[in-house]
Parts: C-alpha cells; sequence; structure tokens
C-alpha cells in the first residue's frame, strides 16, 4: 500500500492533473493547425500538457515528501459566502438593490457565529446605507432600488 | 533638455484639479481599504478598479497608483496596531511595530513608516524616470519572440522568488495562463473555454477572478477561526520623532530604499522579499541585535522603506516591457487592456502624458500620504476598532457589488462566487494565488506573441535560439529554474521564508 506522505500536494496534484484533462478535452475539440500556422486549439493543448506534466510530479513528490496534514475545510463558511454571493446575482436585478444587498448581506451574517441579532441588524442596515451612499449616489450605479 | 521638457508635462498633467482630487480620492480609499484585514493591496486594487476605468487613462492611472501607495500604508498601519499584517511585506513590520506600540511607542512607529515610506518613495521615482526611458527604447527592439521569452522570464522569476513549492507555483503560472486565455480567440474568432455561454466569450472577467481569489477566499479562511478572537489594539500616543530617532533611522532608510529599489524590479514579490531582506540586513548590521523583535525602531524604518521602493520599482518592468512584477502590477497591465492601450514599451512613446503623469503623481501621492495620513490616523484607529466580524460582510458586499459593476451583469457575481470557492481551495492545498494571477493577465499577450513568433519563423522552433535577446532571456529563465534544483539553494529559500 503506498503511503500518501504529503495530503495537501496529493489533493493539489490531483486538481492539477485532472484539469489538465479538462483542458486537454477542451483543447482537442478546438482545430490545432500546424506549428506555423498554430490553431486555437495548440497553444491552449501545450499547456494542458505542461500542467498535466507538473500535476504528475506533485503526485509524485507528494508520495516520498513528508508534508503536514490537511487542516479542517471551513465548510459552513465556504457554502454560506458563496450562497450569499450567489444570491447578490440572483436577487438584484430581479428584486433590486436594496433586497440584494440586504438578504446578501444577511446570509453572510449567517456565516459567522459571533453575531448577535442587534448588531445584526444594525450591520445590515448600517451597509444598506454605506453602500447606497457610496455606488448610487456617489458612483451613479445604474440599479433599481427596488423591483426589475 | 528632453527629460526636463518631458518632467513638465508630467506635472502639467498631474497638477490639475481634477487629478489631483483623484489622486487623493485614490490614496485615502486605498488607505482606508487596506487597512481592512484580509483585504491586501491586489485585491484592494481590483475592488476599486471598476470606480477608476471610466475615468480618461491618466486619470485612471493616477487614482491606481494611489490607491496602491494608500493601500500600503494602510497595511503598514494594521501592522503596527493589530499586529495584523495586511499583505506579506508588512510581516516584519508587524513584529516590531507591534512591540512598540505594545511599549506606547505606536506614534513613533506609524511616524516611522510614513517617514521611510515617503523617503523611499521619492528616490524611486527618480529611479523611475531614470531607467524606464532607455529601458523602453532598448526593449523597442524586441520583436515577437523577445516579448514572448521576457513574458516567460518573469513569471518564472516570480516562481522562483516567491515562497512556497516550485512545482506548484508553476502549475498555477499554467493554470492561469490557461483559464486565462478563455474566451474568443484573436485570429479565429473560435469560442475556448466558454461552455457554451455567451457571457464567457470575453473571458473570466479578472475583476471577479482577483476580487474572488484574493478577497473573497480569505474571508472565507478567517471564519476557520472560531475562537473569540479579540483584536487588541494598542492606543495611539505621540506622533512625534525625535532627533535622536530620526538619527536612528536615517541609515536604515537608506538601504532599505536601496534594497526595494533593486528587489522591486525582479518579478515575484519584490516588495515583500525587500522587506524581510532589510529586516535581516538591519539585525545584521545593529550594534545591538537582541532589540530586535522587542519593539527596534530600525526594524520597522528599513523594511517599511524597503517595501515602498520596492512597490514604486516595480512599475519599471510594468511601464517599460510592460511584464508585471506582481500582482498589482499584472491588474495594471490588464486596466492598461481596458482602456486600449497595448502593454509595453510603445507605452512610453504613444502615450508620453500617461507615463510622465503617473511620473509625477507617484511623487505628489507619496507627499499626499504624508500628509493625509499622520493626521488621519486618529481617525483610521477608531475604524479599527471594529471587530473584524463585522467587517468581513462588508468586503463581501463590495466584491459582489464591484463585480456587477464592471458590466451590470449578475454573471460576473456568479463567477466571483466560483472563484471564491476556487481560491479558498486554492489556500486549503497551499498552491500560491500570486502566480496564478501573473499567468492569467499574460495568458492572452504570450500566446499572441508565441504564435506570432513561429509564423515569422514559419513554424521553427530555433528561433528562441538564434536570436540573442531571446535566447539570452530564456536562459535567465532556464537557469533560475535550474537553481531551484540545488538543494543548497532550497535550503536558502526555504529558510528565508520561514522567517
Amino acid at each position: 500500500m503506498i503511503r500518501i506522505r504529503d495530503p495537501k500536494n496529493f489533493m493539489a496534484g490531483l486538481l492539477f492533473t485532472g484539469l489538465a484533462i479538462v483542458l486537454a478535452f477542451n483543447a482537442l475539440l478546438l482545430p490545432l493547425g500546424t506549428v506555423s500556422q498554430m490553431g486555437p486549439g495548440y497553444f491552449p493543448l501545450v499547456l494542458a500538457v505542461i500542467l498535466g506534466g507538473l500535476g504528475l510530479a506533485v503526485i509524485i513528490d507528494s508520495l516520498r515528501f513528508e508534508g503536514g496534514p490537511l487542516s479542517g475545510f471551513e465548510w459552513r463558511g465556504f457554502l454560506l459566502i458563496t450562497v450569499a454571493i450567489v444570491t447578490f446575482g440572483a436577487t438584484i436585478n430581479r428584486f433590486g438593490f436594496i433586497p440584494a444587498v440586504v438578504i446578501s448581506v444577511g446570509i453572510c451574517i449567517l456565516a459567522s457565529t459571533r453575531f448577535r441579532p442587534v448588531t445584526a441588524i444594525a450591520l445590515i442596515a448600517f451597509l444598506l446605507v454605506f453602500c447606497w451612499v457610496v455606488f448610487i449616489w456617489g458612483l451613479g450605479l445604474p440599479v433599481r432600488l427596488f423591483g426589475r | 533638455m528632453e527629460l526636463l521638457d518631458n518632467l513638465r508635462l508630467g506635472f502639467s498633467v498631474a497638477l490639475t484639479l481634477q487629478n489631483l482630487s483623484y489622486c487623493f480620492i485614490g490614496t485615502l480609499l486605498g488607505t482606508f481599504i487596506g487597512m481592512l484585514p484580509g483585504l491586501g493591496p491586489a485585491a484592494t486594487v481590483a475592488l476599486l478598479i471598476p470606480l477608476t476605468v471610466t475615468l480618461p487613462p491618466v486619470s485612471c492611472f493616477i487614482m491606481l497608483a494611489g490607491i496602491y501607495y494608500g493601500a500600503q500604508y494602510g497595511g503598514s498601519t494594521t501592522a503596527i496596531l493589530l499586529k495584523i499584517p495586511g499583505e506579506t511585506s508588512s510581516v516584519v513590520t508587524a513584529i516590531d511595530g507591534y512591540e512598540m506600540a505594545k511599549q506606547g511607542l505606536s506614534g513613533k512607529a506609524l511616524a516611522t513608516a510614513a517617514v521611510g515610506s515617503f523617503f523611499a518613495g521619492t528616490m524611486t521615482v527618480f529611479l523611475l524616470v531614470f531607467f524606464s526611458p532607455p529601458l523602453a527604447k532598448f526593449a523597442l527592439k524586441f520583436g515577437a519572440a523577445e516579448y514572448f521569452s521576457v513574458m516567460v522570464m518573469g513569471l518564472i522569476a516570480a516562481v522562483t522568488l516567491s515562497s512556497g513549492s516550485v512545482i506548484k507555483a508553476l502549475a498555477m503560472v499554467v493554470l492561469g495562463l490557461s483559464l486565462g486565455l478563455a474566451g474568443q480567440d484573436i485570429y479565429y474568432g473560435e469560442y475556448r473555454l466558454t461552455f457554451g455561454l455567451a457571457d464567457l466569450a470575453d473571458g473570466f472577467d479578472f475583476v471577479a477572478v482577483t476580487m474572488g481569489v484574493f478577497g473573497v477566499a480569505e474571508v472565507i479562511r478567517y471564519l476557520e477561526e472560531k475562537s473569540g478572537q479579540s483584536m487588541v489594539i494598542e492606543k495611539l500616543k505621540g506622533l512625534w520623532l525625535t532627533k535622536k530617532d530620526l538619527k536612528q533611522i536615517a541609515w536604515p532608510i537608506l538601504r532599505g530604499t536601496g534594497i526595494g529599489a533593486i528587489l522591486g524590479v525582479l518579478p515575484g514579490g519584490g516588495a515583500a522579499v525587500a522587506s524581510f531582506a532589510s529586516y535581516s540586513i538591519e539585525k545584521g548590521v545593529a550594534s545591538d541585535p537582541s532589540r530586535f523583535g522587542k519593539g527596534a525602531i530600525e526594524a520597522v524604518a528599513g523594511p517599511e522603506s524597503a517595501n515602498n521602493a520596492g512597490a514604486q520599482t516595480s512599475f519599471i518592468p510594468m511601464l517599460s516591457l510592460g511584464i508585471p512584477a506582481n500582482p498589482v502590477m499584472a491588474l495594471m497591465i490588464a486596466v492598461l487592456i481596458i482602456q486600449g492601450i497595448t502593454p509595453g514599451p510603445q507605452v512610453m512613446i504613444k502615450q508620453p502624458t500617461l507615463f510622465w503623469g503617473l511620473v509625477a503623481s507617484m511623487w505628489i501621492g507619496n507627499l499626499m500620504l504624508v500628509i493625509l495620513n499622520l493626521p488621519l490616523i486618529g481617525l483610521w484607529t477608531r475604524l479599527l476598532m471594529v471587530p473584524y466580524h463585522c467587517l468581513f460582510p462588508a468586503i463581501i458586499i463590495f466584491a459582489c457589488i464591484g463585480s456587477f459593476n464592471v458590466s451590470n451583469n449578475p454573471f460576473d457575481v456568479y463567477m466571483l462566487a466560483v472563484f471564491g470557492m476556487i481560491g479558498y481551495i486554492f489556500i486549503k492545498l497551499e498552491c500560491e494565488p500570486a502566480p496564478f494571477l501573473l499567468g492569467f493577465v499574460l495568458g492572452p499577450m504570450m500566446e499572441d506573441h508565441f504564435r506570432r513568433a513561429l509564423l515569422i519563423s514559419n513554424g521553427n522552433f530555433m528561433i528562441f535560439v538564434t536570436r540573442p535577446i531571446a535566447a539570452g532571456l530564456l536562459l535567465v529563465a532556464a537557469l533560475a529554474l535550474l537553481a531551484m534544483l540545488i538543494p543548497t539553494i532550497r535550503r536558502v529559500r526555504k529558510e528565508a521564508f520561514k522567517e
């Protein structure tokens, strides 16, 4: 049984190799052309191959050299922040600036365990006003406050 | 004399009321946002880019430069007052600067940082003025092969000078290059990596990418710490420097400026490496090295000057050759492209107002920082009293609005989310984001030069060997890579970055 000595690098190597395969696949769908008249797929393919090679090198290194263990993955923050951002994108044109800011900041606040309800509401209010001042009044962001 | 005429042109442009106010707003915003822990200069600049791109090129870059210096200075302030470095180059300031603050000498530390940075800034502007034009003139002889080689060398140098695993950093560069190519192919119009989405026809928006990888990812990382981490802010006292202080910091500032000026030009975290180097040197020449780590004023003076000098000289390769020495310069190059200006040596010739106006405003910006920040420090410190868990939602919402603002398209916000996730994974797997960003910005240009070089040579790869400049640059890159493999150098590098 081969021991993975460096889990972080092992995963990194997998990531690189995996992405290299995806990129190579995408590149091969395009015309490659010749060396003197490179097609759109040529350079991407070269890069993908190099990336794959480096990925394998990282994997091999991870089997040979010791490295620290993987530290905890912040799932709650990861998911909630992503949801907060995506929600902003989804809400801003459909429901307007104010709902988008309020909902997104609200979701962000959920990502941290340290908020009390009063602080949360205060922060949402403050950021709403602040963003309005800076982006809409100050910079003239062309977006509705409410509604599409 | 041509130089005087150019400087006169520069100052006439920089001293207009409009540009002065942009410079001012830039330094103000940069300092303010640079102070927010977790937002380094790259993320700060990326966030504020949407504000600047609508401006004419000269004003745009004047403001961006102001933001950059402001962010650097803001980072030093949090380093001294909170022991939280705004970015890598403030790490050493955080050590001795914070110790000084604990001893009630925070004012001195901040004043030292300001004075050192101002001196370094002023001196390096001269360097910029004297070295950029000849360098650009030399680079005008560059053909496609040379441009390609200089970019390769720049990227490799960035990898070798940055901390962490060289192979992984190289992989990050290549990954960045690959993703940077997304969008339409310039020659053939074919869509690459767009997954059939019309919104990706121009590739991934670099503001979303940068904010995601540098800003959002850091916020997620911050959320890992569940412990009630209360920030101990040291009270601000006494913003004066006595004659004795000035004597003590004079030489460190001079040495720091020199180190920073040289290292800042080299791609790959020049400012950070410079500040570490300055710290080591100051410790080495100090009459009483045991003071270091306990609040030695030289340990703030030297690195801060090196830091600022490095930040400014990193403009040299960007303005004269079109290669980025660090992620912020990569962003500047991206902005040049957005403004319709092709980066490279021709910038100085085709847009002299831009170059000389920028140079003049650098000096003005440095002056503004000293005048602006010292009195306003009290205000900034009050801001820092806000607990960080209240600040991170602000960072996220600014990033959202900022990304949306670029083309009023929610898609860019989704990209922000995607790259935030990717960025966090990078952090967890210890993959450096800076090389990724450099590759991302340079990707399309590198491909363009590569293609053209081989078109000219009719498919003959020997063009990179037979043309002397190109060959030389590639040789330097190869040597740098090989040097990384030598065990002794690996050890030295590891130790240097462990500090």
